[in-house]
């Protein structure tokens, strides 16, 4: 058993299969393509022009575009030689690149269509997530840290509400600042870790009230701005509905087409396959 | 936050004029933020007005493969750019491996950065086909979307495919726009994903160039949209067309910058992978060192990826002996495929700290210091997610996204060095910190360039570091630190000049805890300097620490260790030890204004469960012998650089 590990072995009997699998499909002496079954035409020496260009950001001198064309035709006949000898079938690396290449072209090739208005009118109606903005709201606060927090924070709240002004030398100083305009919360939420932002939405206006808990300790918080969520003019949110039109439009298709590609390669498992058709149980074959 | 502000626009003023240059205004001998910001009126008194400094950090990753990246693809991914930046926006998708992934919380932006190699394929298929609308399909097709009939032209067309009727020709068609590239698509993807003010999606690409295994990547990032980026084709690193020297690429950003008007920088990583090539001192590429080579790579390498999956790149145990934190994340076994193992001479020119630390010296002989970067983390993972969280980690590639293996898996195996690298080596790092005023390409790319960004390991901790000659103890209890920060200092990737006589530079530097993450341990100055003989030293100090009363410095120096509340079993911790957050002015007491020298931030955390310890906990595996289960996670900032006049 021994001799199946050895390399050597492994090297003759590829080697073997190889030039088998070369001898039927090469075709022999007699068959030799006379004409050139590589042909490099003008316009290929000038999409090598063109892609130089592209990358270097200047035509190739006379010395470069030798070595383009010269690079070009070894690509060429190795890739063909490969091919010949069919070593692009089960590389799944390929396989890959050749669904990548066709999902772009089909992708591509949909985008031609240009969404009706009234479509997109309706989707301005249906879609507040894509034509509302976020709520924000604007604040000021004075900060506890956790330890004897809340006992300091009523008192500091009693003082506010009996009319004191911002108290400059209460509560505890955080890296984060005592005023904030315009946030959404989102970006409260990242700041301050969750709840903190649902908290300060339902607070009321122009008053202090609180204490509000943060992942960092206590907050007094005086909301003084608050901008609702509002819908965007159709205008300007025009483009993010045809994209999403086209998203949609495009996945719908897509899903149409891959049933027709299906269809037209008759796929067919075996049985023991069929546990793990999923979605694709009604569209493909059981043969035993 | 929106706000433009003075500043800004005396800044865009001078630069519409010619006056300055807005890439490199720091360098050039033109008038720097600082001085723009001196000449500029005394600020109100209300101090919340006109408040034009940033005040919050923006999270991001600037190094993220999708499906796009050949080896990603190779690898199993099947998420694509569009999948990724959803992803990073906080929604829910359905990884590689077929499991549900979410963030924590959004981030607030990302750079897709697929391999440039192989990304451009597609392309190709435009040119050599001129006689295409010869083919009478493809005339008819193309007449019907030129009159506006593209949705009809559509059917058509897909019913074609499905029939097999599909003129071959007409995949090349001028028109249909149906030779549009994985770079093209790239594009798209950010365009549609970038949403000012809330996420930024970043066009990019990573050049990857690795001869002889050795790792030389860089990841390119426009300030642009799509209308200049798509105008050019990614640089490549695959001879004749490309080229595996980042000079080359440096050309190719001028020559970008030169056609379109636009802006873009790079960012190197993986010096730990680059077998002694990262930070060379003597000659690159066969080329001496000069000034010129200095120049350039500042100009275009304004920062470095110090931490990311492939292990931590700020120091090494080797080089910085007497620095209890730099055993880190330790990714020293080789290059990058494993071909040549390392050996303790390369690592000198591998780590951010020796490079900062040579670029010095460099300085002086060369004039110009070619390592004058700040620092970001990143991710490079390879599947579109970037998880970097320890209880939320999805690996690097997809093979190692969760699974009961992973703990026992093997990333890299080498039989001819006999080098094996495992799956639980790779490190849940990290992500990008940019100080910024608001979240726009523009605003951030901005920041980067100045250098006014941190490296995190993962968590989202708040860091400030500003240097100044004028800073007091008071400046760290005051309301709003940064205020004065920017007023008598320069941020994190500032420069500081002219020592006033009898004067040492002093730090005013801050930091808060991830809302949802640990407490700190300690807030740590990093300095580099050259020493009279000429030698190039590095110190750690100490400078705020939490639990100040009980923990005082040892007669070495030492501070006690913060303690550790890990329950690695459970993989918890608490956070009943650090602090929430820590502040201090720092003054150097071993300043000697004719030495040349750097300083920056690091920020320790307490220790927290490693993601190893999570996947224990998770799956009921039992790890490896030598699984770290514990990890301290960190920040560290760009430096500020002092240079003797």
């Amino acid at each position: 058993m021994r001799l199946l590990k050895e390399p050597l072995l492994h090297f003759l009997v590829l080697g073997g299969l190889l030039f088998a699998a070369h001898a039927a499909v090469a075709p022999s002496e007699d068959k030799a393509p006379s004409a050139s079954a590589v042909r490099i035409t003008e316009a290929d020496a000038d999409w090598l022009k063109e892609m130089w260009t592209r990358q270097w950001r200047r035509p190739p001198t006379a010395e470069e575009l030798t070595r383009l064309v010269a690079d070009h035709i070894r690509e060429e006949v190795l890739a063909r030689e490969a091919k010949a000898l069919e070593l692009d079938v089960g590389d799944t690396v390929i396989r890959r690149r050749l669904a990548q290449k066709m999902a772009f072209l089909l992708d591509d090739t949909l985008q031609v269509a240009e969404p009706p208005e009234a479509e997109l009118r309706t989707m301005y109606g249906a879609r507040p997530d894509l034509v509302r903005t976020p709520p924000r709201v604007s604040f000021t606060q004075v900060f506890f840290r956790r330890e004897q927090g809340a006992d300091r924070a009523r008192a500091t709240l009693a003082a506010l509400t009996g009319g004191s002004a911002m108290p400059e030398e209460q509560g505890d100083g955080i890296l984060l600042g005592d005023s904030f305009a315009d946030q959404d919360e989102q970006a409260l939420d990242n700041l301050f870790g969750p709840t903190f932002a649902g908290a300060v939405f339902a607070l009321p206006f122009g008053r202090w009230a609180g204490p509000v808990e943060s992942s960092y300790g206590l907050h007094l918080v005086k909301v003084t701005a608050v901008s609702p969520p509002e819908a965007r003019p159709f205008a300007e949110v025009r483009g993010k509905l045809a994209e999403e039109w086209r998203r949609q439009r495009q996945e719908a298709t897509q899903d149409q087409l891959l049933k027709g590609l299906i269809q037209k390669y008759r796929v067919a498992v075996d049985p023991a396959v069929r546990p793990f058709l999923g979605p694709l149980a009604g569209q493909v074959e059981v043969r035993p | 936050m929106r706000m433009p502000t003075i500043e800004g626009s005396i800044l865009a003023m001078l630069t519409a004029l010619g006056l300055i240059s807005a890439a490199g205004a720091q360098d050039a001998g033109a008038p720097s933020r600082e001085q723009i910001e001196k000449a500029l009126p005394k600020p109100p008194y209300s101090p919340y007005a006109n408040r034009d400094f940033p005040t919050r950090p923006f999270f991001g990753d600037t190094h993220l493969h999708t499906s796009f990246s050949f080896d990603a693809g190779a690898f199993g991914a099947r998420l694509g750019p569009r999948d990724a930046y959803r992803f990073a926006k906080g929604e829910q998708v359905t990884a590689s491996s077929g499991q549900p992934a979410k963030l924590s919380r959004p981030l607030d932006f990302l750079v897709v950065a697929d391999h440039s190699d192989n990304m451009g394929f597609f392309p190709d298929l435009l040119g050599g086909k001129p006689e295409v609308l010869a083919d009478p399909t493809g005339r008819r097709w193309y007449d019907m979307i030129q009159s506006g009939r593209g949705a009809e032209a559509a059917i058509d067309i897909i019913f074609s495919f499905t029939q097999g009727t599909y003129p071959k020709d007409l995949i090349y068609a001028p028109g249909t726009r149906a030779y549009r590239g994985a770079w093209q698509e790239t594009i798209k993807a950010a365009e549609e994903a970038n949403d000012p003010d809330r996420f930024t999606a970043f066009i990019g690409y990573e050049w990857t160039s690795t001869t002889a295994g050795n790792n030389l990547h860089r990841n390119v990032i426009f300030r642009d949209g799509g209308d200049k980026a798509s105008q050019v084709e990614p640089f490549t690193t695959t001879p004749p067309l490309g080229s595996d020297n980042p000079a080359e690429l440096w050309k190719w950003m001028e020559a970008y910058q030169n056609k379109t008007g636009g802006s873009v920088l790079a960012i190197a990583h993986n010096g730990n992978l680059s077998n002694g090539l990262m930070f060379p001192t003597v000659e690159a590429f066969g080329q001496k060192l000069d000034r010129e080579y200095a120049e350039t790579r500042m100009r275009w390498e304004r920062l470095y990826e110090a931490t990311q999956t492939k292990g931590d790149g700020e120091t090494h145990p080797f080089l910085s002996p007497n620095d209890e934190f730099a055993n880190f994340e330790r990714w020293d076994f080789a290059n990058l495929d494993a071909s040549v193992p390392k050996t303790k001479e390369m690592l000198e020119f591998e780590y951010a700290r020796s490079a900062l630390k040579n670029g010095l010296k460099l300085g002086q002989t060369l004039g110009v210091n070619p390592y004058k970067f700040g620092l970001v983390g990143s991710s490079d993972a390879h599947t579109a997610l970037s998880a970097l969280e320890e209880d939320n980690f999805f690996g690097k590639t997809t093979p190692g996204e969760p699974s009961p293996e992973r703990l026992h898996a093997t990333f890299v195996d080498n039989p001819k060095t006999g080098i094996k690298i495992m799956d639980w080596q790779v490190s849940a790092s990290g992500y990008a910190a940019v100080w910024a005023r608001e979240n726009t390409r523009e605003a951030l790319w901005d920041a980067m360039q100045r250098r006014e960004t941190y490296a995190t390991t993962g968590p989202r901790m708040l860091v400030r570091f500003f240097g100044g000659w004028d800073f007091v103890p008071q400046d760290a209890n005051t309301r709003l630190p940064a205020q004065t920060g920017y007023t008598k200092g320069v941020p994190m990737g500032g420069e500081l000049r002219a020592a006033p006589q009898g004067k040492a530079p002093s730090f005013l530097v801050a930091a808060l805890k991830d809302p949802l993450g640990a407490n700190l341990d300690r807030y740590q100055i990093v300095k580099g300097w050259v020493s009279k003989d000429g030698n190039v030293e590095e110190k750690v100090y100490d400078v705020a620490w939490a639990d100040a009363e009980r923990r005082k410095p040892e007669a070495d120096g030492r501070l006690p260790p913060v303690g550790d509340t890990v329950d690695v079993a459970n993989a918890t911790w608490t956070n009943t030890i650090g602090a929430p957050e820590l502040a201090t002015v720092w003054t150097d007491p071993d300043f000697d204004p004719g030495q040349p020298a750097f300083y920056y931030g690091r920020v320790i955390e307490v220790p927290t469960p490693r993601w190893a310890a999570y996947d224990a906990k998770r799956f009921g595996v039992q790890p490896l012998p030598g699984t770290p289960m514990t990890v301290t996670e960190r920040a560290y900032t760009s430096p500020i650089w002092y240079t003797p006049q």
